[in-house]
Formats: structure tokens, sequence, C-alpha cells
């Protein structure tokens, strides 16, 4: 049986329901708490969709260092005890509420649409020509999927060749059948750190050079932010 | 589970943090719901991601927790300097540039 289906409105409420009580609670220090859980549901949606480093970083980076700021920020400034949300005026509340019910409506409304005429359905109206030995749109696939990881011909021969059909066979003796199955194979590991840290330091390199900067500046600006006034010196 | 039902998701927990960015005053709490955003857009890209096959998404989502951790370390420096000049955090209070 699929757990895909129990396990995606197991942590999909989870996180629903964290979401909303982190605006739900009056008390900061609640809804830090609440927002964890969020996290931590959507480190498990990233599971399910097989992007195991992202669900990990997930977890270190949000769970663990953006909330312990933000906990560290609430305690430094006691706002555990105030209350300083008094409620809102009804009218701008309801208002707010209604944009938001209209907002959702037309996100999911999009959702639901996305797929239907965009690349996306593309891509799976074609990976769903079969029969015959591999076509060449597969041969190219495969040569797409190996440039992106850098892998060669023959890693994939030995390696991923004999998951899906005998071991002597090479890529272009496959049927189209497991040609297709060997990419999905392939595609479905694209969540492995191996294969994240080959695109990020290849494709995405000037980026990720770029992110640093941006932590940088970050890191500036924080001291430069925060830093306590020197006393004037008397002279 | 489809592609449809993961972006629906995705734009659930979106509006949740459009909605307390909107009613909340906290200065904490807004910054939290723009977390809740951002992470609905890393749900949304990780799912297209795994649709398309294509790596890029979740590199992608990796570019986006870096951009959010600089955005809270600086955002929350400014909702401590401004809680040490006028020990608030309500931003209905705090209106200087109001003209």
């Amino acid at each position: 049986m699929n757990a895909e289906p129990i396990l995606f409105i197991a942590f999909g409420a989870l996180a629903l329901i964290g979401a909303v009580a982190v605006i739900g609670f009056k008390n900061p220090v609640y809804s830090a708490i609440a927002l964890i859980v969020t996290f931590f549901a959507q480190a498990g949606l990233f599971i399910l969709l097989g992007a195991h480093f992202v669900a990990a970083v997930q977890v270190i980076v949000y769970a663990g260092a953006i909330m312990v700021l933000f906990l560290f920020v609430i305690m430094l400034l006691n706002l555990g005890s105030v209350d300083v949300d008094r409620p809102k005026a009804g009218i701008a509340k309801g208002a707010a509420v209604i944009l938001g019910i209209v907002f959702a409506l037309e996100g999911v409304y999009i959702a639901v649409n996305a797929s239907k005429g965009t690349a996306v359905a593309r891509v799976k109206r074609e990976s769903a020509v079969g029969g015959g030995s591999i076509s060449a749109m597969q041969l190219k696939e495969l040569n797409k999927i190996q440039a992106t990881y850098q892998l060669t011909r023959d890693e994939i021969d030995t390696e991923y060749v004999p998951k899906v059909a005998a071991a002597d066979k090479t890529v272009e003796d496959l049927t189209a059948d497991e040609a297709r199955t060997l990419i999905q194979t392939l595609q479905g590991e694209m969540g492995k750190t191996e294969r994240i840290g080959t695109v990020l330091f290849s494709k995405f390199l000037l980026p990720f050079e770029v992110t640093s900067l941006i932590l940088l500046a970050a890191l500036i600006g924080v001291i430069a932010l925060v830093k306590r006034e020197e006393p004037k010196e008397v002279s | 589970m489809s592609l449809e039902w993961y972006l629906a998701l995705s734009a659930l927990l979106f509006t949740v943090g459009v909605i307390g960015v909107l009613i909340r005053r906290n200065a904490i709490i807004i910054f939290m719901c723009i977390e809740l955003m951002l992470n609905a857009a890393n749900l949304a890209f990780v799912a297209i991601s795994r649709e398309l096959g294509d790596p890029s998404g979740q590199v992608f989502v990796f570019f986006v927790m870096t951009v959010a951790a600089a955005e809270v370390a600086i955002g929350l420096a400014i909702i401590v300097s401004v809680f040490k000049h006028r020990e608030t955090v309500n931003v209905d209070e705090v209106d200087s540039l109001k003209g």
C-alpha cells in the first residue's frame, strides 16, 4: 500500500495547524513553538518529495538556527509576558480575513490548474511515450541527466543499468520501458546530497558564491545595528 | 500525491502567512509569518522540482534559506534596536516615518 497520501495529509494538516497557531497565539513564545511544528512538518513533506538534503537543511537551519534566534530575541526583549497585541479594530480584522480567503481560493485555483497546458504537463506526456527500444528522446534525457550530475556513461552502465535490466546491458540496449525506469531512478535520486552538491558547485557556482556576500552583508549589518554606542570621551 | 496537492497546500500556507502579517501587530510575529510565506514558496519549489525531474528547484530552496537567514538576522536586529529606543515592538506605534 502506498503510504504517501496518508503521510501527506498528516504532515500537511500538521503544517497548517501549526501555521494557524502561529497567528492565533497571543504569546510570541507559543507562536515560535508552533512555527517549529510547522517547520518539522514541512521537513516531513520534503522527505515525501524525495528531497532529503533539503529536509535536513530545513531542520538544521530553520527549526534550529532561525528559531533559536527568534526565541533569543523574544526572551531578550522579555516579550513572553507582555501582551503588545491589542486586538485590532473588527473591520480591519474582518477585511484581512476576507482578503485572505479570496487569496487562498486564488492560490488553490492556480495550483490545481498549474499542470494543465504548462511545461510540467508537457514533460509528463513525453515521458509516457513507450514501446520498442530506447528512444532518441530518452537518450537525450539521459544525456541531460548525465551532464547535470556530471556522471559518466560508464557509471550509469555499471551502477544504474543493473538495477533496471540485465547486468551486462548498456544504456543503448535498454528497452523503452527499462529506459523510463532508469530515468525515473536517476531523477528520484536528485534529492541526495551528492546530486545537490554536484549541481550546486557546477551550474550554480556563481550564485552560491554570491550568497556568501549576502551573509557577509547581513553579518556586518547586524553588528552595525546593535553595536553599543561607545561613551564619548571627554577631552 | 500529485503536484496539485502540494501546490494547494503551499498556497494555503502562504495565505496563512499573509493573514498573519495583516492581522497581527507584534513585529516578531509578523516576521514569523514572513518565514511561513518563504517556507510555502520552498514547498512549491521542491514539489515542482520533483515533477520536472530538475534539481534546480531544490538548489533554489537552498538560496531561499540563505536569504531567509540573512533577513531574520537583520530584521531581528532592527526590532531589537527599535525596542531599545521605544520600548515597544508594536508596529502601529512605530510610525516615525508616517506623513
